[in-house]
């Protein structure tokens, strides 16, 4: 990102409304890029300030649109695919019609009415889905189940792909098995050798590449000194672990674990030797009394 | 060797700067649960048998009586023979079979990431929208995520 981009607009948010300050040589179009992500967005904010003129001086104060322009957007363009989706249907040109206004009242800033205008159009072209949409969803040993009962189809999407559920029929999704991790550090046979706290053991951190589809980790560490003390098992949210050990030799396995369903395999075993160095305590006489 | 006039000093200093640290983070909170509850996105109706609530801040599944006004992040969990129904501002009703688990989802999301109005994680919901022409809703679950309502078009 460009930081003189990053720095030109100042955004401030105040309770009542946002507004934004205009920098030197910063135009509508930016400024409607910047805060509202569509440089197309300039005319809006020109009618919404009551503005003649672009450029407009630096300094100035301009107000930015509330949370009604995303509830405009959204029905209009829901309404906008709707008159794409109509073809030839008998209503469609009326449909047009009130999209047209529905655009021109949402390039004018006037948010309401183009959400109003948006949805007539929309009820112009909607009119065999007048029913109320049920439809039911079950998660169960990590698979989704979702059946669409009545009115209009419902939309169940999955890694980008999106497939309509009509009423009556009835859709799985079923859960991806997680990769196993790969672990990152410490190498495989390395020597670690930490700082002891005044526990006498010491902190060693573990890491491992993250995983796609995990919400957490769970992590085994084994003794290999003999006679075998108990495992450690420890669940993470994040690709590493900082565990604190005595001294000796481990052994350590990481299962990638999903928000719903089963876990990975657990990843390649890796040892490492760690060493504990004991903390040094300098005690210095202080310069005041 | 240091003055201890000036040791006394930045002692003070440092009591100032703490004192003023704790009040702005007690008035950050405040307009923070005043944030939240602006942002109140569900009621929950029609409770019975043992139905829980978690609140976003909070450790502790709490009982959820009847007419509880549900926040973003709030969580809620029926228990066996257990049902609720969640009522949300658009006028769309979920209702919650037993051993169901969900979230209300975040109000308003990470830039990049799509609204969801609800976070199944285990168990059933019956959705319905009476004016799908005008409402919508959205749910997410682990492995999928479900669209009704106006928004949904298929191309």
């Amino acid at each position: 990102m460009n930081w003189t981009a990053l720095t030109s607009v100042a955004v401030l948010t105040a309770s009542a409304a946002a507004v934004v300050v205009v920098q030197p040589g910063e135009s509508l179009e930016q400024i409607a890029q910047r805060t509202l992500g569509d440089a197309k967005a300039a005319e809006e904010l020109k009618a919404l300030n009551g503005l003649t003129d672009d450029p407009v001086p630096a300094g100035t104060t301009l107000t930015l649109p509330g949370p009604e322009r995303a509830r405009a957007l959204s029905a209009l363009v829901a309404a906008r695919n709707a008159v794409a989706q109509s073809g030839s249907r008998a209503n469609g040109s009326k449909a047009s019609e009130t999209l047209s206004k529905a655009e021109r009242l949402f390039r004018a800033a006037k948010y309401a009415a183009s959400a109003a205008a948006a949805d007539e159009t929309w009820k112009l072209l909607s009119g065999a889905t007048q029913q109320n949409t049920r439809f039911a969803i079950r998660v169960a040993d990590g698979e989704t189940r979702v059946t669409s009962k009545s009115g209009q189809a419902v939309r169940v999407e999955k890694d980008g792909v999106a497939r309509p559920v009509h009423p009556g029929q009835t859709i799985t999704v079923k859960a991806m098995s997680l990769a196993a991790p790969t672990p990152l550090s410490p190498a495989d046979l390395a020597r670690v050798v930490v700082k002891t706290n005044e526990k006498g053991v010491g902190s060693v951190a573990l890491t491992w590449q993250a995983v796609t589809g995990a919400a957490r980790y769970a992590l085994e560490i084994v003794s290999l000194e003999q006679p075998p003390g108990k495992p450690v098992a420890l669940n993470v949210d994040r690709p590493e672990a900082h565990v604190a050990l005595p001294a000796g030799k481990y052994a350590w396995t990481v299962r990638a674990v999903p928000g719903e369903g089963e876990r990975s395999d657990p990843s390649t075993r890796r040892s490492f030797e760690l060493s504990v160095e004991p903390l040094k305590l300098e005690v210095t006489r202080p310069h005041w009394k | 060797m240091p003055d201890p006039r000036s040791k006394s000093f930045f002692v003070l200093v440092a009591l100032v700067w703490v004192g003023c640290t704790c009040a702005r983070s007690d008035s950050d909170k405040s307009a923070a649960r005043a944030a939240l509850l602006t942002e109140s996105k569900a009621r929950l109706r029609h409770v019975s048998g043992d139905v829980r609530l978690k609140r976003a801040a909070g450790d502790d599944w709490i009982a959820a009586p009847d007419n509880t006004v549900l926040l973003a992040n709030d969580k809620v969990r029926t228990l066996r023979g257990a049902s609720a129904v969640i009522e949300f501002g658009n006028g769309s009703v979920v209702t919650l079979g037993p051993d169901a688990l969900i979230g209300i989802a975040e109000t308003n999301p990470l830039p990049g990431r799509e609204r969801t109005d609800l976070t199944l994680l285990r168990g059933q919901v019956d959705a319905e929208l009476e004016e799908p022409a005008r409402q919508s809703l959205s749910v997410s679950t682990p492995t999928a995520t479900v669209r009704a309502g106006r928004e949904i078009v298929f191309q």
